[in-house]
């Protein structure tokens, strides 16, 4: 590992709404490291969309953030905002859930990508047109001759994911946030785009922040993952200990809720309750309201963090700060 | 046997050339035969264009019928008079995938499940009084939510609500289109047991459509496969899940994540691209992404044939006997 | 890449789908400074023309009767507004007037968000070929200009209030059916409305039920904004003489009546008239608006 790439922390976003404060993101910290396919996982509303956009600097009007944002080892908030906006444009790449809406459909794939390349790199005529089928062929569309001609309804969902990762390799960033990539996308064609994604990580050394609400998605291609509960995250580490050993109760819960083979014919253990709203006040545990375990701390008190391997970390007041 | 398919059809017309001139029709379910028992759940997976949501329409009468036959009970649906339509196919409840749209958003809860039964006749007004509240203790909800608006619901108690309507006329037959595919993954179990307990408690049978094929599994009794239109395998869950023999069911098992990534034979898939079913390929619809594929497959379309405990479509099965 | 407003609606989504209550269209439009001023003013203006008797000191003089020694009196004290060229009172004839247009422009909406709303409805749930022959129809009206239309049926027809309202209402019923079509099309393709398919409701009951009730918003914001048209276009009609018969008031004929003085330097008889249609009509349009902004929730504003 070549160290360190995105490191966030704190980070904090609230909504103005008319029925007061939403606190969407209440201190996400987590880190990213150089060339790693990284997993945030959680369900609707735990906030991994907005921390994506919150990394990249698209917050509505309406928001307020604090907490930081570095990318090795440097704040954002210390750049100016044109140099902070050069060095996302530059260093990070975003892929979104429906590549069909991402794509203008009066234009070719290939003017498309033409403009996005010359605006990173001032190439022109032959030079344009090589580095725009290179990008198609790194993506594995098999003629990037033909697709460079095609109009975004020519292509199925698949292909039109690939051009959308073509185009954010483009400037040839270090950080891809892929919000859901595959959501829309039928299993087989996911598999692809999953694989396409770990071979980027692998060959090109480009970092993956992949946020998704699949567990399966993410044991499949993340090295490491950050779990997501109500705007904070409740446990973070590799996949492999995460999911075979997980410490926290809303990690445990999520995991032994989900279908496998084992549990065929057989009722699934269920998490009771529902997602608090960024409205309610949450003076200590967001989760202990619906947690089996919860101790007469966990309603006032914040949960400390508690670190058990070096990178395997968790918010809860179950364990003793030497993680027992 | 609860219901019987046979050589299901159904086609769109789908316009094309200058002016809409020259009209050609897309054929999206060809000569589906499938079976069902009562009380048995039956999966039918698929990704997009193999035609299982036009499956659950052409049953429910939402689209048109080309030919085939589907007899329900021992009554054939597709050549029933309107009126007998209307009693046999009230045994015959649908639960979208999104419980928002599946709601009207402007109907309390309580004339959302009351209102079957007005449409049928079923009771009188004290009666449906009574009988809102007792279908949704069925489903797991507490009468407090009778004045509700679906948007005052979240995502899990709006489609107990879908389910507690499907209820009402004491259906022998559910179909169940993606239930839990708009819903979050703590939510989807709860409903995956509330649908589990009421197939016990009422006899139900569940034609139960999904492309999750984890979420299949665990429900289903056996499994269709399908693929641009037509069956490719079917069989007895296990069989279907535990020794997949048709190479697509084999290449679509293999793409689904699991979370034990290391208990798979990974192998990288060919990127394969379903085609149109405006222009199926010719001979087996499979041949374009078979890593198996042979002369013959290209030009002959391999014919539904029973083994020991499963049907499949594929040239090489029926050689191997 | 999503909008901040797509955003916003996606954060809002999940707000109001928490069990608590929370606002709906009437507590966001009750913050809609702009609307609930338009609202109030209208409220006044409606209760004028409906209390017109008990407003002016000239009743008699609103309904029509000359007092010819006091004509083409300048505003003052007992005259607020002046005086026309019969002597009447031209506040009371304003107020007298108010009771025709308000009336006719409401007929007229009425009548054609009513009517075109069932053709609608009808053509878009049922299709085939009632569907075809409810848009022929509609296409053929559209394709004269509405105005003109009005005038040569108002032609035929005998001259009056009745005639006017029914001529401007065979203009605009294809509108809404238009409208009313499209948002039934989309409705038809929403899951709610095949499950009470499945379940045997009848297709009556589905209009009636589902389709009607979820497009009745957009069909009174398009009612509310067309309302200002139709104070406009009647008065436009009674204008040239087409519409209510003198000496019943109404501000389209007072601005015509109103016109041959204002070179002489009277220009009270047509500007107040004038005010009245510009205030009321103005007010229409600002309250569709404000009804659109909070009943959709995806243009709600966040204060």
């Amino acid at each position: 590992m070549s160290g360190e790439l995105l490191r966030v922390t704190g980070l904090e976003v609230d909504f103005e709404t008319p029925f007061g404060l939403s606190r969407a993101l209440r201190g996400v910290s987590f880190a990213v490291e150089s060339g790693e396919v990284f997993g945030l996982v959680g369900e609707s509303g735990c906030g991994k969309t907005l921390t994506g956009r919150t990394i990249l600097g698209l917050v509505p009007p309406n928001a307020h953030v604090r907490g930081s944002v570095s990318l090795h080892g440097r704040n954002l908030e210390e750049l100016s905002p044109k140099r902070r906006r050069e060095v996302r444009g530059r260093q990070l790449g975003m892929i979104f859930q429906n590549p069909g809406q991402a794509l203008n459909p009066v234009f070719t794939v290939g003017q498309q990508m033409a403009a996005i390349v010359r605006h990173h790199r001032s190439l022109r005529g032959r030079e344009l047109r090589a580095r725009t089928r290179t990008l198609l062929h790194e993506v594995g569309l098999p003629n990037p001759g033909e697709i460079i001609n095609a109009y975004p309804h020519h292509l199925s969902g698949g292909m039109q994911q690939r051009v959308m990762i073509g185009m954010a390799l483009a400037s040839e960033p270090e950080l891809l946030i892929a919000d859901e990539p595959t959501t829309a996308l039928d299993v087989t064609i996911q598999a692809q785009i999953l694989s396409l994604l770990t071979t980027l990580s692998e060959r090109h050394r480009v970092a993956v922040l992949l946020i998704t609400h699949d567990m399966g998605v993410v044991a499949a291609t993340c090295k490491r993952v950050a779990v997501l509960y109500a705007g904070r995250v409740v446990e973070e580490g590799p996949v492999t200990t995460v999911f075979s050993q997980p410490y926290h109760p809303y990690t445990r819960g999520l995991l032994a809720s989900l279908p496998e083979p084992e549990k065929r014919s057989q009722d699934l253990p269920v998490i009771l309750g529902s997602v608090p709203s960024g409205l309610e006040a949450l003076p200590g545990c967001a989760f202990a309201p619906r947690c089996d375990s919860a101790l007469p701390a966990c309603k006032d008190t914040a949960p400390p963090e508690v670190r058990f391997e070096p990178s395997h970390r968790t918010e809860c007041h179950l364990y003793d700060s030497e993680g027992r | 046997m609860l219901m019987h398919i046979r050589g299901l059809t159904v086609s769109y017309p789908a316009v094309g050339g200058w002016l809409g001139g020259r009209r050609r029709s897309v054929t999206v379910l060809e000569d589906l035969d499938l079976e069902l028992a009562e009380g048995e759940t039956l999966g039918v997976v698929g990704e997009s264009g193999s035609g299982k949501t036009t499956l659950a329409n052409a049953l429910l009468g939402l689209v048109p019928v080309e030919r085939g036959e589907v007899s329900f009970q021992g009554a054939d649906l597709l050549r029933l008079r309107a009126k007998m339509v209307r009693r046999v196919t009230r045994e015959i409840q649908i639960v979208f995938q999104n419980p928002y749209s599946a709601l009207n958003p402007r109907l309390r809860v309580f004339d959302a499940v009351a209102e079957p039964l007005r449409a049928h006749r079923e009771a009188a007004p004290t009666e449906i009084d009574e009988h809102v509240p007792h279908l949704l203790r069925e489903v797991g909800l507490t009468p407090e939510f009778l004045d509700r608006h679906p948007h005052e619901l979240s995502g899990g108690q709006a489609q107990r609500v879908v389910l507690a309507r499907a209820l009402a006329l004491n259906p022998k037959l559910l179909v169940l289109d993606e239930p839990t595919a708009a819903l979050d993954i703590s939510v989807q179990a709860q409903i995956l047991n509330l649908l589990r307990r009421l197939q016990r408690e009422h006899g139900l049978a569940y034609l139960f459509i999904s492309h999750d094929l984890s979420v299949v599994q665990h429900l289903s009794d056996r499994i269709a496969v399908m693929y641009l239109g037509q069956v490719v395998e079917s069989g007895p869950a296990e069989e279907i899940f535990g020794h997949p023999q048709h190479p697509y069911t084999i290449e679509l098992l293999e793409a689904v994540p699991t979370l034990h990534p290391e208990r798979r034979t990974s192998q990288d898939t060919l990127p394969a691209t379903v085609p149109s079913p405006a222009y199926p390929p010719t001979g087996c619809r499979v041949h374009p992404r078979c890593p198996l594929v042979e002369e013959r497959c290209r030009r002959e379309q391999p014919a539904l044939a029973t083994f020991q405990n499963r049907e499949a479509r594929c040239h090489l099965l029926t050689e191997a006997g | 890449m999503m909008t901040p407003a797509g955003f916003a609606q996606r954060l809002f989504g999940s707000l109001v789908r928490d069990p608590v209550k929370t606002g709906g269209t009437v507590w966001f439009f009750r913050r809609d400074r702009i609307a609930v001023t338009s609202l109030v003013a209208l409220t006044v203006i409606c209760a004028s023309a409906l209390f017109a008797p008990f407003l002016t000191r000239h009743p008699n003089q609103g309904r029509g009767e000359p007092n010819i020694v006091e004509r083409f009196q300048a505003p003052s004290q007992s005259h607020p507004f002046g005086t026309d060229q019969l002597g009447r009172d031209v506040y009371a004839r304003v107020l007298f007037g108010g009771r025709s247009s308000l009336l006719s422009a409401f007929a007229v909406v009425i009548l054609a968000a009513g009517f075109g709303t069932v053709m609608g409805a009808v053509a878009g749930f049922i299709g085939g070929w009632l569907d075809e022959a409810i848009m022929r129809a509609t296409d053929i009206f559209l394709a004269f200009p509405p105005l003109l239309l009005a005038i040569t049926i108002a032609t035929v027809l005998e001259p009056g209030l009745k005639n006017t309202v029914l001529a401007i209402s065979v203009t605009w019923w294809p509108w809404y059916a238009r409208i009313v079509r499209g948002l039934t099309l989309t409705l038809r393709e929403r899951h709610f409305v095949k499950a009470a398919q499945v379940m045997g409701v009848s297709r009556p009951t589905i209009i009636r039920r589902h389709v009607l009730p979820n497009i009745l918003a957009p069909v009174l914001v398009q009612g509310t904004l067309d309302l200002g048209s139709a104070i406009l276009t009647v008065s436009g009609l009674n204008f040239l003489g087409l519409g209510v018969r003198p000496p019943t008031a109404d501000w389209g004929t007072m601005i015509s009546e109103g016109r041959l003085f204002v070179q002489s330097g009277v220009w009270w008889v047509a500007t107040f008239p004038g005010l009245a249609i510009f205030v009321s009509s103005l007010a229409f349009n600002l309250l569709g608006d404000g009804i659109q902004v909070a009943a959709d929730p995806r243009t709600r504003r966040l204060s």
